[in-house]
């Protein structure tokens, strides 16, 4: 790609940024104990840790974040969640793999034992 | 959603995948685009423009709670606010501190010029009636009516319940004015094998197909017929809040919130208990039997809910708050399709029991205002809480009965203060 797309591409980003209301483009890398590793750029009010950018693309498709993060369900209960959305809510199939890494992240940080349920 | 249009979407994009862009993102454009245009009722020319992680304005709708005031929101997609208790300290609750209970996006038109209620199914003469033939050909009525979600209360659920965390701010009771559901459905002649209602209305499906209904629900015509219920068109003498459901809605008072459809387009007489969105399965159903908390019940076990349990809230003092040895004590206390015998206060934790003054409701499906004072017998922490008995004689538990999608918590009400 020439210099010239690139510079016109990244005024572009930067004029849509000003339209965004707190977010910004700054990606982060966010590791977990276990080594895994991702790219952080925009997940609302969700925990970073590995799997958060990729529930949020995944969710925040139809609806908020929000929703989200005052849920405490175990494993399974998330696990009949996704399948009631692709079944009855409009969502498209999940790729195997991601689906996983959601349900991690889900299990993981919103489960019953609720470690980050937002206060208000 | 198909894969299709999220590949489309990744075909062109302002913003080159090299430099800013990652394929997930693509993802995100192409699923707002397909939303937004069912929004939109058309396709979206400029989408390959749109920001990554952009909120349509479709579906952003500006400030969620404007005209809104100090409500805490739960969700801004669907937008979900509840109000604090000491907020809700208004005999009648004002609109800006009414909350706000939404299962999909708002509708982009809520013109009442041209909006139409159809009224058909079982009924001898289907009908079509503007907003202005509401008010020329039934007699219009306002009344204070109480309405609250099915699902306030369900943040204290252990194992937590699924849905919004309500604590206990998602009811109110505003001046409702419109015309009577029992007049409309008498106009249109409800016939003998009449069933249930089955209500529409014009918001939208979170996934933007607009094949589905965020929620459609409905009542048994026998409570269809209650002459508390109110096609509504203003609130508290006001055209209706957006988020409250303008231009035209439902007012089932005492009955879960779910049932008083917003954006109110059509009124369908069925023959059968309506199985619209959110009517079966698990959703507004409790089980025909007390389980164990983080039971699973079968879907066959599950029940409809109907009216609402008796309950009361403390709207002074508020919660946390440092106080005097002696202080007024106020709130409100409802029940569905009952009343509100008595409410005892309790300064401790629930030992001894003083009654409050209840007033009567103000009309039937209004909630009922009370009040007394306190002594406390020397400074420290105390809790006040409040206990409604209804004319069934039915009390406040303190104790959540657990149901799988935490509905119904009606538990007593309790306030800390710090006196001195």
């Amino acid at each position: 790609m020439s210099t010239r797309k690139q510079l016109a591409a990244l005024v572009a980003a930067l004029a849509v940024c000003s339209f965004w209301v707190g977010a910004g483009l700054s990606q982060t890398i966010v590791t977990d104990e276990a080594g895994n590793s991702e790219e952080i750029y925009e997940i609302g009010t969700f925990y970073a840790a590995p799997g958060a950018q990729l529930t949020y693309d995944y969710c925040t498709a139809c609806h908020s974040e929000m929703i989200i993060v005052q849920q405490g369900q175990t494993r399974e209960n998330w696990d009949d969640l996704l399948v009631w959305m692709v079944e009855e809510m409009g969502m498209g199939e999940i790729i195997e793999e991601d689906r996983d890494r959601i349900l991690d992240y889900l299990a993981t940080h919103y489960n019953p034992d609720r470690p980050h349920f937002p206060r208000n | 959603m198909e894969d299709i249009p999220r590949k489309e979407a990744e075909n062109e994009t302002a913003l080159d995948t090299e430099t800013v862009d990652t394929p997930r993102r693509g993802f995100l454009r192409s699923a707002s685009a397909v939303t937004l245009g069912a929004v939109a009722g058309m396709t979206i020319p400029f989408r390959a423009n749109m920001p990554d992680g952009l909120i349509p304005a479709a579906f952003a709708q500006g400030n969620p709670l404007d005209g809104k005031d100090g409500l805490t929101l739960l969700g801004d997609r669907p937008v979900n606010a509840e109000t604090p208790a000491h907020l809700l300290d208004d005999p009648i609750t004002p609109t800006n501190r009414h909350f706000i209970r939404n299962n999909g996006l708002v509708p982009e038109n809520m013109d009442p010029e041209g909006w139409t209620l159809t009224v058909d199914g079982f009924v001898d003469t289907p009908m079509e009636l503007t907003i202005a033939d509401l008010r020329d050909q039934f007699e219009v009525v306002t009344q204070a009516l109480v309405l609250e979600c099915g699902g306030n209360g369900r943040a204290a659920f252990d194992p937590p319940a699924r849905g919004n965390q309500w604590t206990v701010g998602a009811v109110g009771c505003s001046d409702w004015t419109g015309v009577r559901l029992k007049d409309v459905l008498e106009a249109a002649g409800v016939q003998d094998a009449a069933v249930y209602t089955a209500h529409e209305g014009a918001d939208i499906h979170l996934s933007g197909d607009p094949d589905k209904f965020p929620l459609s629900r409905g009542v048994p015509i026998g409570k269809a017929m209650d002459p508390t219920i109110l096609i509504a068109f203003e609130m508290n003498g006001a055209a209706l809040h957006p988020m409250n459901g303008a231009p035209l809605r439902l007012v089932v008072p005492g009955w879960p919130g779910s049932c008083s459809q917003k954006w109110l387009t059509r009124i369908w007489i069925r023959d059968v208990e309506h199985d619209g969105a959110k009517m079966t399965g698990q959703s507004y159903r409790v089980p025909a039997y007390k389980v164990a908390p983080g039971t699973d019940v079968p879907n066959e076990d599950m029940v409809v809910m109907e009216a609402m349990p008796v309950k009361s809230l403390i709207t002074y003092p508020e919660n946390g708050v440092a106080t005097g040895l002696t202080t007024e004590v106020r709130g409100h206390a409802w029940v569905g399709d009952r009343t509100v015998e008595r409410l005892d206060v309790s300064t401790d934790f629930g030992a001894t029991w003083q009654a409050a003054e209840l007033d009567a409701p103000v009309n039937p499906g209004a909630w009922q205002n009370w009040r007394t004072n306190v002594t406390l017998p020397q400074a420290g922490y105390y809790e006040i809480w409040s206990r409604a008995t209804d004319s069934a004689g039915v009390s406040q538990p303190h104790a959540i009965d657990w149901n799988p999608r935490g509905y119904l918590n009606n538990t007593m009400h309790r306030v800390g203060i710090m006196a001195s």
